[in-house]
């Protein structure tokens, strides 16, 4: 009945269990309906896609640039200088170690 | 270094948090999220289906974003413009001999068309994408 390949067994076992499920929600929709209802909602909550609109100042990148840049504004108050040339590792090194200094 | 040999020279990119700066790092994950929509045809049916979803749940907001994104990729599409090669260039540190250090928007379309330029698979340019920033986030914090 099933494939012995991998991949198509998979398939096949997912449709199998998506039909069973199907099959048991149509039986009793009162039982399951509230539950799935919220099981949608969490999944939707979960798919909304950021605000990446470069006019909004709510803008998903612009808030990362920002965090980024008054990063470099703290450092640069503590005497480093030029904090974007400096490595990656280098960078939160100081940066954690000047918060854990505070 | 990630080098990806092509046929015009090899291109190296930064995969390292001992080489990258922090400056470059900060403009990868910014690029990265901005084409994360895609600059293709799947990612616009993609969004073709999420909106469709979003309208159908009477979630305005959500389709508005999403019909936002729609717009972005189709622009990205008629501009011709390559999502990964663009996230790509702000680590590539060096196509054949040439170093390349502008970060700029407008100097990373333009490395990037040259990525494109040197005939490399879209294929080969994803792996290299997944590859270097799996390797740069797993040891980033």
């Amino acid at each position: 009945m099933f494939s012995t390949t991998a991949p198509l067994f998979d398939e096949q076992l997912r449709q199998r269990l998506v039909l069973t499920c199907d099959a048991a929600i149509s039986a009793n929709p009162d039982q399951f309906g509230p539950a799935l209802q919220e099981v949608e909602d969490v999944l939707m909550q979960m798919m909304q896609p950021p605000n990446l609109r470069a006019s909004d100042p709510g803008n998903a990148f612009l808030a990362a640039e920002a965090s980024f840049e008054r990063a470099c504004v703290m450092l640069e108050e503590k005497g480093v200088s030029n904090p974007g040339a400096l490595s990656l590792y280098q960078f939160y090194g100081r940066v954690k170690y000047f918060s854990e200094k505070k | 270094m990630l080098t990806l040999a092509t046929p015009t020279g090899p291109l190296c990119f930064y995969d390292d948090i001992r080489q990258l700066s922090a400056a470059r790092w900060q403009r990868f994950s910014a690029k990265y999220l901005e084409y994360s929509i895609g600059t293709n045809l799947f990612a616009v049916d993609g969004h073709i289906s999420r909106l469709a979803l979003f309208l159908g749940q009477r979630n305005m907001t959500g389709a508005s974003e999403q019909f936002n994104h729609l717009v972005t990729s189709l622009n990205h599409i008629r501009q011709g413009v390559n999502g990964e090669a663009v996230v790509l260039a702000c680590l590539l540190a060096s196509i054949g001999e040439e170093v390349c250090d502008d970060v700029s928007d407008s100097g990373l379309l333009i490395t990037a068309e040259r990525i494109t330029g040197t005939g490399v698979s879209q294929h080969r340019l994803v792996k290299t994408l997944e590859r270097a920033k799996k390797r740069l986030s797993g040891n980033s914090h």
